[in-house]
């Protein structure tokens, strides 16, 4: 069944399902493998070509066996290239949103901080002041649409 | 599938690590390759001595190839680019009759063009191999003949062959098939496969 198959494969005519498999039975095994040495030649044979006697294969086997194994860097790396690609895309867009929301409001954590800075020289009124402003500020930063009051609350212990 | 897609399945399969697919090439190809560089090179030895290298040079130069050409005339031109320059590390030149361009390649025949350069021994050989695989031939029975010339020296596809015959593609595939069995039993005592020649 298997010779029948490498003679298809010979005539281009085996079935797409099957080359991968007949392939590497091939691979493995050196009776097949003489099987089509023998359908090549039968076949320059009948075609009238001359030097019928050239046996080479083994002769560039044998070398072959020291030379590294070739790979097909070109196609390996267009798919590591495309998957690179697409990784940094998604990197920098999430980069790009984070910025944007970054520059966009204060965060209350980013407002605490520096409330938190200029409490320990205890400015108190400045304190008092920002804390109003953050009060008041707290409906239009992105958490407190999340978080509902829960940032005012962190925000007023913060300065505590 | 044509030869080409054929030999670029090969072709993907040694990209993927399977030095042996190049084995399969190197099988298809070697006459052919012989048979060009022999008209370049004189000494039969020699020109096999730079078919070899050719097929190292295409190997080693396979994750390069992408299939815009045919497989063969990229092997072409790898031979002749060996053989010219075997030739000029010798001190000689080729002979003028190498630009030939690459459809002239792929129907290269070499026909009455070429000088026997085999020696004797090989002579006998090519001889032998030839009357055995045309008696073979003529004790096969009519349908399975038919079968194997049209598709090896016709060069139809097993579609047009069951047209041309009245029978369906499987019937096709195994009269080809029994047809080469048949031929090969009887190159078998030719052909022993001495233990340096196995791969």
């Amino acid at each position: 069944m298997m010779k029948t198959e490498i003679s298809c494969l010979l005539d281009n005519e085996l079935e797409t399902h099957r080359q991968q498999a007949v392939l590497t039975a091939l691979r493995n095994d050196e009776e097949l493998r003489s099987a089509w040495d023998r359908y090549q030649l039968i076949g320059d044979s009948l075609r009238g070509g001359s030097g019928l006697a050239t046996d080479i294969t083994s002769a560039v086997m044998s070398r072959l066996r020291d030379e590294p194994t070739v790979l097909a860097p070109s196609s390996r790396r267009s798919g590591g290239l495309v998957r690179s690609a697409a990784a940094l895309a998604a990197s920098l867009t999430g980069v790009a949103v984070v910025g944007w929301l970054a520059l966009s409001s204060p965060t209350p954590q980013t407002a605490i901080a520096p409330l938190a800075k200029s409490a320990k020289p205890a400015a108190t009124g400045n304190t008092e002041r920002m804390q109003e402003y953050l009060m008041a500020h707290q409906a239009y930063a992105p958490s407190s649409r999340i978080q509902g009051g829960a940032s005012y609350n962190r925000t007023i212990s913060a300065t505590r | 599938m044509g030869d080409r897609e054929a030999d670029q399945l090969l072709v993907e399969r040694v990209q993927q690590g399977d030095k042996q697919a190049f084995g399969l090439l190197v099988s298809k190809y070697q006459r052919k390759l012989v048979r060009l560089l022999s008209r370049l090179i004189r000494d039969p030895a020699e020109v096999e001595d730079v078919a070899q290298e050719a097929f190292i040079k295409a190997y080693r130069a396979l994750p390069g190839f992408r299939g815009d050409s045919a497989f063969y005339t990229w092997l072409y031109r790898i031979g002749i680019n060996a053989a010219k320059n075997y030739l000029a590390a010798k001190g000689r030149r080729a002979p003028t009759t190498t630009e030939f361009d690459s459809e002239e390649a792929e129907d290269f025949d070499d026909g009455e063009m070429l000088r026997d350069n085999n020696t004797p021994e090989r002579m006998l050989m090519s001889k032998q191999i030839g009357e055995t695989v045309n008696a073979a031939m003529e004790m096969l029975p009519e349908d399975l003949r038919n079968a194997i010339v049209l598709r090896e020296i016709d060069g139809m596809s097993y579609e047009e062959i069951a047209q041309i015959m009245d029978c369906p593609i499987g019937t096709v595939r195994s009269r080809i098939f029994r047809a080469r069995e048949a031929i090969a039993e009887k190159l078998k005592p030719l052909l022993d496969i001495a233990p340096d020649k196995r791969w």
